[in-house]
């Protein structure tokens, strides 16, 4: 089954939607939900058949559908095995996403000899040799697939010490070199910014932002991190709500880009489910003020609290 | 050299270096006797990655092997966790693929020596999420004409394929059911009790010999014992012989209890989607 869903459904001009977890999965399949698509974990529905596959195409029903890959390992010097790209393509075909995305990272790889799968996304060096295999990688996987992919920037908690090229112009250049779009997950530049030390997290952020021409940019995440205290590094665990300098972030973002369809991502501590969607619902509410449009009519609530948010600021 | 050939010598180039400098940060993050230090990186940024990856292989191995996790309990089971990453690391992508050696794995284990059924039990948890991922099925019902218009002899039996079976030397299904029970209450404990008391008395009687069999009657895998006649009937079925050949087979099987009844079997087997057609 496949579904496209056709546009006067969508809720305003710029999609918004939310992860959709193992957890929520009754809810959002019998609640009203003011949000325009879902983004699922690919792998997660890599089963032949059982009752993910069953909540997936009732999701489906329902909501666009995402695919967010975390495995796919797109640095890899390893490549991608052709048993991975298989059941993803068939993922892809069964449910014909608005979006696929994956990380700018490394998965695959050898130990003792034998293939591994580092079950994490790893760090690229962002060096040349680098770049041409990524590229590599990522032209294989979108002429298999047949349609572009979003590539995602990483929070990494290692540097590799020879500064090859700073991390934006490793990415416009990939986009350059491969045609896919950037997904660039707001939350990741802030945990980076803190990790490095940057003087100014959300200065470093914004200049991240205007370093990425314009038409590049295909999704935007938001995501929330627990606080750590001073000297240690911040874990982008996706375990809190939107933090404030992120929601900040969210309207330069959409400043600078555009209409970018936007995910507020959540996985670990999770919350209700009408928590989650009132995050969208903030989103949403930004879009509106930074385009001046009204096309959501349930944004109402959503807005007081967020003015309510900033005011403190 | 032309172009072309400069080109992918210089990709090759480019993937040899790339792949060297990988393998070295994936020897630093794996656990092993001794893992590799990496001066060029943040130690805290290493220990995160080493913390992610057993906490992952952990979680994804209780989702895996629930009953383990409660029979063995989380300090032994997370030990298990990352001898299994050490002798067996991932290599699918997958978490959920993730683990079919570890029920070799604890039954090597030194401190589960006294408890060899532990091994068996965690083939059930296996072939429970095996069986939960495999290809939805329903009864060609169409097929089943084939009875009526065809020769027994000439009909075979396309079994589903979430169906499983298994053999243990322990009564494997009591001991699973008595780890089910995810609230602990005064009846649950009292069920627990039961199962394990059954347990205890089949293992009492001499050459004791289970046969399991793990089916999916919809999307949650469900777990019965076998009879010696059944078992001996899916066996001969899964090795393609026809209905009616099988059904002369089976009285020539001495070691059968009683004799095998095919009418009562596959009303059993449809109301339990054993199986998926019949054909000739």
């Amino acid at each position: 089954m496949s579904l496209q869903r056709p546009d006067e459904n969508l809720k305003s001009d710029v999609l918004i939607g939310v992860g959709l977890r193992h957890q929520h999965f009754t809810e959002a399949l019998t609640t009203p939900s003011n949000i325009d698509f879902v983004e699922v974990h690919s792998e997660n529905f890599f089963a032949q058949g059982g009752a993910t596959q069953s909540v997936l195409a009732q999701a489906s029903e329902k909501y666009a559908i995402s695919l967010h890959s975390t495995a796919m390992g797109l640095g890899s010097a390893q490549g991608v095995p052709s048993h991975y790209l298989q059941k993803l393509k068939q993922l892809a075909s069964t449910y014909n996403p608005i979006l696929m995305s994956d990380h700018a990272c490394f998965s695959w790889s050898q130990l003792n000899g034998q293939q591994v799968h580092a079950g994490d996304l790893l760090p690229l060096a962002y060096s040349e040799q680098t770049l041409m295999v990524l590229a590599h990688n990522i032209d294989r996987v979108q002429q298999s697939l047949g349609r572009s992919l979003l590539v995602e920037n990483l929070s990494a908690y290692i540097q590799y010490s020879h500064a090859y090229m700073p991390e934006t112009e490793f990415l416009v250049r990939l986009a350059e070199l491969t045609g896919c779009k950037l997904l660039v997950d707001l939350n990741n530049i802030i945990v980076t910014a803190n990790n490095i030390n940057a003087a100014q997290p959300l200065g470093y952020a914004q200049q991240w932002l205007a370093e990425i021409p314009t038409s590049m940019v295909g999704e935007i995440h938001l995501a929330g991190f627990t606080e750590v205290n001073a000297g240690e590094l911040i874990i982008d665990d996706h375990s809190q709500a939107v933090s404030s300098q992120g929601w900040q972030l969210y309207r330069s973002a959409l400043e600078r880009f555009g209409k970018v369809p936007t995910l507020v991502e959540w996985d670990n501590n999770l919350p209700s489910w009408q928590t989650l969607v009132a995050e969208a619902d903030k989103a949403r509410t930004i879009a509106e003020h930074v385009f001046g449009d009204s096309g959501s009519s349930k944004t109402i609530t959503a807005k007081t609290k967020l003015e309510s948010e900033f005011a403190h600021e | 050299m032309n172009n072309n050939d400069s080109k992918k010598h210089s990709l090759q180039a480019a993937f040899e270096q790339v792949a060297q400098q990988q393998q070295t940060l994936i020897s630093a993050i794996f656990p092993s006797a001794g893992n590799e230090i990496i001066d060029e990186f943040d130690p805290r940024g290493m220990a995160i990655y080493r913390n992610n990856l057993l906490a992952t292989a952990q979680q994804a191995l209780a989702i895996s092997f629930p009953t383990i996790l409660m029979l063995i309990g989380e300090d032994l089971f997370n030990y298990a966790s990352r001898e299994l990453l050490i002798s067996s690391p991932p290599k699918h992508g997958d978490w959920a693929l993730w683990g079919n050696e570890f029920p070799t794995l604890l039954a090597n284990l030194a401190q589960l020596s006294d408890y060899p059924f532990v091994a068996d039990i965690a083939q059930v948890d296996q072939l429970r999420q095996q069986s939960m991922r495999a290809k939805d099925s329903v009864i060609d019902q169409a097929s089943l004409q084939l009875l009526a218009t065809h020769d027994i002899d000439e009909i075979y039996i396309e079994l589903t394929t979430s169906q499983f079976g298994m053999s243990s030397n322990y009564p494997v299904i009591e001991f699973w059911l008595s780890h089910q029970q995810r609230v602990v209450s005064d009846s649950t404990e009292e069920l627990n009790q039961r199962f394990i008391q059954q347990s205890l008395d089949k293992l009492a009687q001499g050459n004791f010999s289970q046969k399991v069999l793990i089916y999916r009657p919809y999307f949650n895998a469900e777990i019965r014992e076998l009879s010696t006649s059944e078992y001996a009937w899916l066996t001969l079925i899964k090795q393609g012989v026809s209905i009616g050949k099988a059904l002369d087979m089976m009285p020539n099987n001495n070691k059968l209890e009683h004799n095998f009844d095919f009418a009562q079997w596959i009303g059993i087997a449809l109301e339990q989607n054993l199986i998926s057609r019949l054909k000739v």
